[in-house]
């Protein structure tokens, strides 16, 4: 069985917004329009091989959803 | 967790308590995702037997753990350029430029969920109304110090904290800025500007619906649109490299084909 659900047309607000805010980081928010819930904001690290990440890898925080 | 809470008050069974235990691993190889995860969900209660196979497929298919271990997501790409260019990205061509750079590889680590039972909300006749919230430690290898992160999620009227699959939306978002800002040809000015948009609709019947779903073992499909922003012109970074930067995001990877799940126990606590 199988059910889903559709992005209406006039949807014009996004839901998260991520943004690029340098070589090693990454900033995401959760609820950017007014509204009754949020904004929550998380940095994530983008992974490399000389330098401590500086924030959970954006997979982690993925799961993260999941375990909640 | 939070499904399984309330997959448990809708079916009274007497579920005391609940932990998720996650574990990362790296695996280049997997079909293009990266990595992958073993999932151990902890019951803590005087369960029957048919209780906790009611349970266990709930765990199963929990909205957002079958968007990456089922692949449930339907995605609609749209580039946008600085220059304010817009195009679709939806239907993507046979003939994509290799891309040379690489996907870092993420670190081992575990992701761990603790269900914050005081959290949960009852009106006055003492039924649910939501399911309360759950604290997630985030811990990961990296080269000279110890890294931990603390994240909540989950139903609260407050709405102190995001739900489940937004905050597993936001990871998503991160994952495709990331991928990006490695793989295509920026050029001095880098990967600034770059942003990425999810356009969400909601679940019709709400949460109640997504885990009277999940404890019948359905897989919900969602329309999920992407909006991709990016520095310069279509001459300086050309559609079809962005195609195919997205079709090497390991998130992206692990939503539209699943795949991602390595192991799953569900045991008695």
């Amino acid at each position: 069985m199988v059910e889903g659900t559709s992005l209406s047309d006039d949807q014009v607000k996004p839901n998260i917004v991520a943004r690029y805010v340098g070589d090693e980081t990454i900033t995401a928010t959760i609820a950017v329009a007014p509204g009754l819930n949020g904004p929550w904001s998380y940095t994530t690290g983008i992974p490399n091989s000389n330098l401590d990440i500086v924030a959970p890898p954006p997979q982690y925080l993925a799961v993260a959803g999941w375990a909640a | 967790m939070v499904t399984l809470v309330g997959v448990a008050y809708r079916g009274n069974i007497a579920l005391n308590d609940i932990t998720a235990e996650f574990k990362v691993e790296p695996i280049p190889d997997k079909s293009g995702m990266g990595f992958g995860v073993r999932e151990v969900v902890t019951l803590i209660g005087d369960l029957t037997e048919s209780e906790r196979v009611r349970l266990e497929r709930a765990s199963n298919f929990c909205p957002v753990g079958q968007a990456m271990s089922k692949g449930s997501m339907q995605i609609k790409d749209e580039v946008r350029w600085s220059s304010k260019e817009t195009k679709s990205a939806s239907h993507v061509p046979d003939d994509l430029p290799n891309l040379d750079a690489s996907i870092p590889t993420i670190p081992f680590g575990t992701v761990s969920g603790m269900y914050l039972i005081e959290t949960k909300e009852h009106d006055e006749t003492g039924g649910m109304i939501h399911e309360g919230e759950s604290k997630v430690t985030i811990r990961f290898e990296n080269l000279t110090r110890k890294s931990c992160s603390i994240v909540l999620g989950g139903h609260s009227t407050a709405g102190l904290v995001p739900g489940p699959f937004p905050l597993a939306y936001s990871g998503w978002a991160s994952s495709t800025v990331a991928t990006l800002s490695r793989l295509l040809p920026f050029g001095g000015n880098g990967a600034d500007g770059l942003k990425v948009e999810l356009f969400m609709a909601g679940i019709p019947g709400g949460s109640a619906e997504a885990q009277a779903n999940a404890s019948e073992g359905v897989v919900g499909y969602r329309d999920v649109k992407r909006r991709i922003t990016v520095p310069g012109t279509p001459s300086d970074i050309p559609l079809k490299a962005v195609q195919a930067a997205l079709l090497r995001d390991p998130m992206s990877i692990t939503y539209q084909n699943g795949g991602v799940l390595l192991s799953h126990d569900v045991v008695i606590g």
